[in-house]
């Protein structure tokens, strides 16, 4: 068992090794650079209301050019992380096989192709789940520290980009790029084709849940800002409690808008509070990885009835 | 005799017209070494691969130790040492790595034995596959498919690309296992003194069909060559025309007729008759 | 007689790798049909691809009809047709494509006669390459090279996925085409038969260097068999030891003029053994050279204590 799981891994040797360097890299970086944004202290600063400190204005420049120069491009690179991650270790696992001709010998030498197929896609799948993992705790120290003052727990900045939602990215596109590898049986167009289908496929689903998710908003009253919930929408409650929004309320009182102050009503927020982060997240989670594994027992048919190529 | 590969009634097409193989009927007897020889897209690979499971049929049916491999094809798996053309192996793997997959994958795999066939050949078994000459790519492929004690051994084009000293060391290893072990073989080939050198019957496939199934002491015993326009004895038949390296016309006879055919001669002869409209054409515009 | 091909001191060497050949000469006649024998890897390819100015001599030099290659690349691509190893189709254009292809590429491309070589072999002329088996793939290569009406033919194993009907046939019409036209042909092939039918000039190479460049006629004539079992392995003579699939080992002898054996300058070749088949004389050969290899490879630095 475990020679198997070595001699896999040796397989696809040079895209563990370039995947997990880039990595540790991001990792470390993100960490460094989440502590020199917490040094520079401006957290006192980031408040809607209250006393301010007195130099707040250049730790704020400060601040805002580690955000630009460093954090921003780190995010920019753990954003790709999982579609890389997936995409490379997951794309050439079979179909790299068939394009080189080894299946011809592994599925003569094994006379169950199940237990082959097995042996080959569970390390990788959980190669793919530890690198994206790692990657999804240095988004979530990242995102903590840009935004100082928020409990990032019980926050949906950030939604999707980090904790346990990149490393289910990274599955969804390593099981995905596997099948279509069994189906195509050709490496450059299993990684092309995935891509395209994977990232659809994932902002498709994405996009499902965000409007199943509107469905349970719930009104708070204020400004849905720097809570940490989810923004639905946004409505102005009249003195006779009737909810309106910019175009009631133009109905209701035209001269509002046309006013120098803002429009005298008070703020209704319909909000996903940030409270249910966790829950919706996971909720995402479970419907992603379940079509992950789908997608994962769906190649072990592919491969039972393909031709070795 | 018992058969240990049949076949009756097989065809396999690809796409919608092109059959590879078409109501092909055949046999190979226990203990034989078989050469398969034929046209490139007669189906001879695709026979091979029947009987492991990585072609399923169209038509007909087959047998590999009475096994079936289109019901039950972890069991004709498991009987058969499978040879695939090259190339075949994992690039980045090592020899040693290659016999820890076979052990690891393969139910019963006598490392030993597998390991004993590469040391005999001085193979180093720390090299990567990619590292190793051709021959001896091909040898680690025949070590492993040995290594599995299978009772019947099928290997595509195992020769194919090596040079002479390589496929002659090849040949010796696989002779001397399979008459050792007591096992079958059956193996395709483009050479024909490989095929002399190894194999005591053969098989000719021309149009998805079998021209030709005899011992090879059959073959040679009982054909004989008309050079020309020499006269035919009555009551010999005609199997086919082929030009000789001299640009003489012969003619392949079945029987006692004219002088007696090599075996080159003798597959020649049936292959020409298995693709009829081309030869006469051929030697015309050639002549010209 | 002028030599058509031509190798002087000819070294090639890939970065960091050994060298692939080293100190070739050689001469290849015009008219023969000269067959190029070796392992692979030992440079035939590498040889080939050098006389029509695909790999530049790291050491030494060539000449494909008084031409240097590397100079005069296009001029030397003009005269010689090659036929390359792996066919060089591409996979999604039809062979009537291919020809249109070569009619744009090459001045003189014959078209007519290249389809007629294709449809004699009945390859249709409207099927992608990739529809092709190998061997239809390789004798549309043919078809092609010959279509270039050069007066060189450089042919990296053309026979290799061949079967034997239609390795005849190929050879027919190449024999015929060389001859017919006065042309000279270069092709390497692992098929020792096919050789002693087609060619008249046999060259052997292993680890690099020439180990046989002679007619085929001398090379039977030279060479004799006997048991391993029964020679003494010191002799005057001794080529190399190959294995059968019987259980004897045989050893292959260099006899008559110009070899050290028995029966030297002059005196009638003794009649030991049996007389060897040109297979077997190339076996040898290759045994030898690879036995020294291994020789080479296992003897100690000097200086340095094992």
């Amino acid at each position: 068992m475990r020679d198997s799981i070595r001699l896999t891994l040796k397989m696809h040797r040079f895209e563990l090794i370039a995947l997990i360097a880039f990595t540790a890299f991001v990792f470390v970086a993100a960490f460094w650079v989440a502590g020199q944004l917490d040094a520079v202290g401006y957290g006192p600063c980031a408040v809607d209301r209250g006393p301010v400190p007195a130099n707040c204005e250049s730790l704020g420049r400060e601040w805002y050019q580690i955000q630009e120069s460093q954090a921003s491009p780190l995010f920019g690179f753990l954003a790709i992380l999982p579609f890389a991650t997936g995409l490379f270790l997951g794309g050439p696992l079979i179909s790299r096989e068939i394009e080189r001709g080894t299946t011809r010998l592994a599925w003569s030498i094994a006379p169950s192709r199940l237990r082959w197929y097995l042996s080959r896609m569970l390390p990788i799948v959980a190669a793919v789940a530890v690198v994206t993992f790692a990657a999804g705790i240095a988004a979530d120290r990242l995102t903590a520290a840009i935004s100082p003052n928020v409990d990032i727990a019980n926050a949906f900045d950030g939604f999707g980009q980090r904790g346990l939602l990149v490393a289910v990215t990274g599955l969804v596109m390593a099981a995905g790029a596997i099948g279509l590898g069994a189906v195509t049986g050709r490496v450059l167009p299993t990684v092309i084709l995935a891509l395209i289908l994977g990232t659809l496929g994932i902002t498709g689903v994405t996009k499902l849940h965000d409007d199943f998710t509107a469905g349970e908003a719930i009104l708070v009253d204020g400004e849905y800002v720097g809570r940490g919930d989810r923004y639905v929408d946004q409505f102005f409650r009249l003195s006779d409690g009737r909810l309106v929004d910019w175009n009631g309320l133009a109905e209701f009182d035209p001269g509002a808008m046309m006013r120098e102050e803002e429009p005298n009503y008070p703020i209704v927020s319909l909000v996903i509070p940030g409270s249910r982060y966790r829950e919706v997240e996971t909720r995402q989670a479970v419907v992603l990885g379940g079509i992950a594994g789908l997608m994962l027992a769906g190649t072990a048919v592919i491969v039972q009835r393909r031709r070795p190529g | 005799m018992t058969a240990v590969l049949e076949a009756t009634g097989l065809g396999k097409r690809y796409g919608r017209r092109r059959w590879a193989l078409r109501d092909l009927d055949l046999v190979v007897d226990e203990g034989s070494i078989t050469a398969l020889v034929g046209p490139n897209g007669s189906g001879k690979s695709t026979l091979l691969k029947a009987w492991v499971g990585f072609e399923r049929p169209t038509t007909g049916t087959l047998r590999i130790r009475g096994i079936d491999p289109v019901r039950n094809r972890g069991a004709a798996v498991a009987v058969a040492g499978y040879v695939p053309q090259a190339p075949s192996l994992y690039r980045e793997l090592t020899v040693e790595d290659h016999i820890t997959f076979a052990a690891y994958h393969r139910p019963g795999f006598d490392r030993a034995l597998a390991r004993g066939y590469l040391d005999d050949l001085s193979i180093p078994f720390d090299s990567r596959a990619d590292e190793l000459s051709g021959g001896q790519q091909a040898q680690v492929g025949l070590a492993l498919a040995l290594g599995t004690r299978a009772p019947v051994l099928l290997l595509d084009e195992p020769l194919a690309s090596l040079d002479p000293l390589a496929r002659r060391e090849f040949l010796q290893v696989l002779v001397e296992a399979v008459r050792a072990a007591g096992s079958t073989a059956l193996l395709s080939s483009h050479v024909i003194t490989d095929i002399e050198q190894a194999c005591d019957s053969l098989i000719v496939l021309g149009g998805g069909r079998s021209l030709l199934a005899v011992s090879i002491s059959e073959a040679i015993a009982g054909h004989g060559i008309v050079t020309g326009d020499e006269p035919r004895p009555i009551g010999a038949q005609v199997v086919g025309s082929f030009p000789s390296s001299t640009g003489e016309r012969l003619t392949l006879m079945r029987g006692l007729a004219g002088r007696p055919a090599t075996l080159e001669e003798v597959v020649i002869g049936h292959l020409a008759a298995g693709r009829p409209d081309r030869p006469a054409k051929a030697e015309r515009k050639v002549a010209a | 007689m002028t030599a058509v091909l031509e190798a002087h001191g000819y070294g090639k060497r890939y970065r960091g790798r050994p060298w692939a050949l080293r100190g070739l000469d050689l001469a290849v006649p015009e008219g023969s049909i000269t067959a190029l024998v070796g392992p692979n890897g030992s440079g035939k390819s590498t040889l080939i691809r050098g006389w029509i100015g695909f790999e530049p001599p790291t050491e030494g030099r060539l000449s494909i009809a008084g031409i240097d290659p590397q100079r005069h690349r296009k001029a030397a691509v003009m005269r010689s047709g090659y036929v390359p190893q792996q066919p060089a189709l591409y996979r999604e254009l039809t062979i009537a494509e291919h020809i249109e292809l070569a009619i744009t590429f090459r001045t003189g491309f014959d078209a007519p006669l290249a389809k007629g070589y294709v449809e004699r072999l009945g390859i249709p002329l409207a099927a992608q390459a990739n529809q092709l088996s190998g061997g239809e793939q390789a004798q549309v290569g043919l078809a092609l090279a010959l279509g270039t009406r050069a007066r060189i033919l450089l042919l990296d194993e053309p026979l290799a996925s061949l079967d034997p009907l239609a390795r005849r046939e190929f050879l027919h019409v190449l024999v015929t085409a060389v001859r017919g036209g006065g042309h000279t042909a270069l092709l390497s092939s692992h098929v020792i038969t096919d050789i002693e039918q087609a060619c008249d000039r046999l060259v052997v190479l292993g680890r690099g260097r020439t180990l046989l460049d002679l007619s085929v006629e001398d090379a039977l004539a030279h060479h004799r068999v006997v048991e391993a079992a029964s020679w003494e392995p010191g002799r005057p003579g001794t080529v190399g030891t190959f294995p059968t699939t019987t259980d004897e080992r045989l050893t292959l002898v260099r006899v008559g003029p110009s070899g050290d054996g028995p029966g030297d300058s002059g005196s009638p070749a003794p009649l030991i053994g049996r007389a060897a088949t040109l297979e077997e004389v190339v076996i040898g050969h290759l045994a030898a050279s690879r036995r020294r290899g291994q020789l080479e490879a296992d003897e100690p630095v000097p200086g340095v204590a094992s």
